[in-house]
């Protein structure tokens, strides 16, 4: 079960790799982030696991089947995504927004039920933004829009969820929240599969890491054997340190990774 | 008064008032009747017994040329609201209707060329169809070409296409036989129902009919598509299959409008506008409101047409006159789409 690459290439233009020789496993009811600095091919690898992009060479499998012999809405039915970039539409409210979510459920000519709107509801209660139903969508901050979208891959009902940078644009504080979220969706059954170029979000999930450097994986695994200051060093090109501290309050310990000179 | 309540007033408004102005439509008009007696006409239709004492000329007035002219301008004024929403939703840009992606301009290319050729309405009608495709693919297909998102590009190349177009139908009207052909071109393009028949009635319900009642069917997919062709996919949704479904529909009613109706600029733009602010951007209910209001709005327009001054007034001027205001101070009212 999940989704699965083997010896992945793509490319955008003929002769320019993206990214080649790509081998990857979700794990199943876990974290795995793939980590990498910006423009490393993270985006591209994370829309060709979505059946967005169509890889050029290998095999991407879907539950252990050839994913472009799926169609559409049975990949919407297991994978869910979120983009990065987001462009608005019109002024939907969160609610209209979210019941988008039950499109691959619906029959071409029919529009979401009573049924439908109950499962968006129970997907806005569970990340928190019920109070937010009947705002306009657009008017959202950055936090509260990525619960929005969450939300909306939830009433998806997936059994995968690929997030592309989730946190990107986020201050500390929703960086959390929607870090948490993603944790308790992992222990409530999803294979998560997220894209970061924050080396301690990584840490923070204690999942499954790959770095990537340049199109392809410098090393992947558990995440505590895989982030050392060798791999990061080799994926960010300057000297990074990972610190082990103390919680100077309740004495747990961190880790914790940082750029190793003064500016 | 509760918002639940408005709603509901609302909705009943909004299925209500086509009937109500069309069947007021009915008693406004240049032949002289007092309304009694259009009355007894339109009972006769239903119990003949009731419609003896009715003269033969003010029943043909009644039944072959108003009736059908106030029919076409409730199916010309809904297919133009219900398109320019959907092209809007499609191309998730505000600014846009048949008449600004240079749909109404292809299609007018296509039917002039039937008039001249003298071909039969059928195949005007086709040759309207296939140039409003062309004119709208044309469209699309540069704004691809410059690989721009931007609202204003979609407006710009359709103003490009179009003006294309229009220089064509000028040069149709340019080397048309004055006599014969040019009058009736050249009215017919300023936009006018005057002509009216029962025969164009016929002709012109069925494409409508189909194409309105697709994009009613399928309307709840165009909010899913208006998210950006990403977010279609990840929801399961192939966006190129779904706007070739929804361009065809749009421009088969738009194409459809400019056979009977000639070129009625701004419907398509400021109604779904109005609409918006009236029941929201969602298309679910955006689309019924659209064709609802659009209708209502072309009758209405259409009836000041045949009454207003001695002479008719071309429709396009009327909606021109009438739009491109109204339009002005929706964008004024608050962008907000």
């Amino acid at each position: 079960m999940g989704i699965e690459f083997r010896d992945v290439a793509f490319s955008y233009h003929e002769g320019q790799a993206v990214f080649s020789g790509i081998n990857l496993k979700t794990v199943e009811k876990d974290i795995l982030v793939i980590l990498g600095p910006n423009g490393c091919g993270k985006t591209t690898l994370l829309k060709c696991a979505a059946g967005i992009l169509q890889r050029q060479q290998g095999d991407i499998l879907l539950d252990d089947r050839d994913i472009s012999s799926f169609n559409r809405r049975d990949i919407a039915k297991k994978i869910g995504y979120i983009a990065q970039e987001h462009r608005y539409g019109f002024t939907y409210s969160v609610t209209e927004v979210v019941v988008m979510g039950r499109s691959p459920y619906l029959d071409i000519f029919s529009s979401p039920s009573e049924r439908d709107y109950e499962i968006a509801g129970e997907a806005m209660r569970s990340v928190g933004i019920s109070h937010l139903a009947d705002k306009r969508y657009t008017e959202l901050s950055g936090g509260e829009r990525q619960l929005a979208l969450i939300a909306r891959v939830l009433t998806q009902q997936p059994s995968i969820l690929l997030l592309d940078e989730p946190t990107s644009q986020l201050d500390l504080r929703n960086q959390t929240i929607v870090l948490r979220l993603v944790k308790m969706l992992a222990k409530t059954g999803l294979s998560v599969v997220m894209t970061s170029h924050f080396p301690n979000h990584a840490i923070a999930f204690a999942g499954h890491t790959a770095i990537m450097h340049n199109g392809s994986f410098i090393t992947k695994g558990r995440t505590e054997e895989v982030i050392n200051e060798a791999n990061l060093n080799k994926a960010y090109g300057i000297d990074i340190r990972v610190y082990t501290i103390k919680d100077p309050i309740d004495g747990t310990e961190l880790r914790l990774c940082a750029p190793a000179h003064k500016l | 008064m509760t918002r639940e309540h408005h709603n509901r007033l609302l909705n009943v408004s909004l299925v209500v008032a086509p009937f109500i102005v069309f069947a007021l439509s009915l008693f406004i008009g240049k032949y002289d009747a007092s309304p009694r007696d259009i009355l007894s006409v339109l009972m006769g239709k239903i119990v003949p017994s009731l419609g003896q004492n009715v003269s033969d000329t003010l029943e043909a007035a009644i039944i072959n040329v108003r009736f059908p002219r106030i029919a076409l301008a409730l199916l010309v004024g809904a297919s133009l609201s219900v398109s320019g929403a959907s092209y809007q939703g499609l191309f998730r840009n505000p600014l846009v209707s048949s008449h600004i992606l240079g749909v109404a301009s292809g299609a007018s290319f296509g039917a002039s060329l039937g008039i001249i050729f003298n071909a039969p309405p059928f195949i005007i009608q086709l040759l309207a169809f296939i140039f409003g495709l062309t004119a709208v693919g044309i469209a699309v297909g540069i704004t691809r070409f410059y690989r721009s998102s931007a609202a204003l590009t979609l407006v710009l190349v359709g103003f490009i296409t179009g003006s294309f177009f229009s220089s064509l139908v000028s040069f149709i009207t340019y080397t048309a036989d004055p006599n014969l052909k040019l009058p009736a071109i050249v009215f017919w393009l300023m936009g006018s129902l005057s002509s009216s028949s029962l025969k164009d009635l016929t002709f012109a319900v069925i494409p409508m009919t189909i194409g309105i009642s697709i994009l009613l069917l399928v309307r709840w997919r165009i909010n899913v598509l208006s998210m950006g062709d990403e977010d279609a996919k990840a929801l399961g949704i192939d966006p190129k299959k779904w706007r070739i479904t929804i361009i065809i529909c749009c421009t088969l009613v738009s194409s459809t409008a400019v056979c009977v109706s000639g070129v009625i600029g701004w419907i398509g733009l400021v109604i779904p506008h109005f609409a918006r602010m009236l029941v929201g951007p969602n298309h679910k209910a955006l689309l019924p409101a659209c064709l609802s209001i659009g209708g209502v709005y072309l009758m209405i327009i259409d009836n000041l047409a045949r009454t207003l001054t001695s002479a008719e007034v071309p429709l396009g001027i009327l909606t021109g006159i009438i739009g491109a205001p109204i339009f002005a101070y929706l964008l004024t009212k608050g962008a907000r789409w």
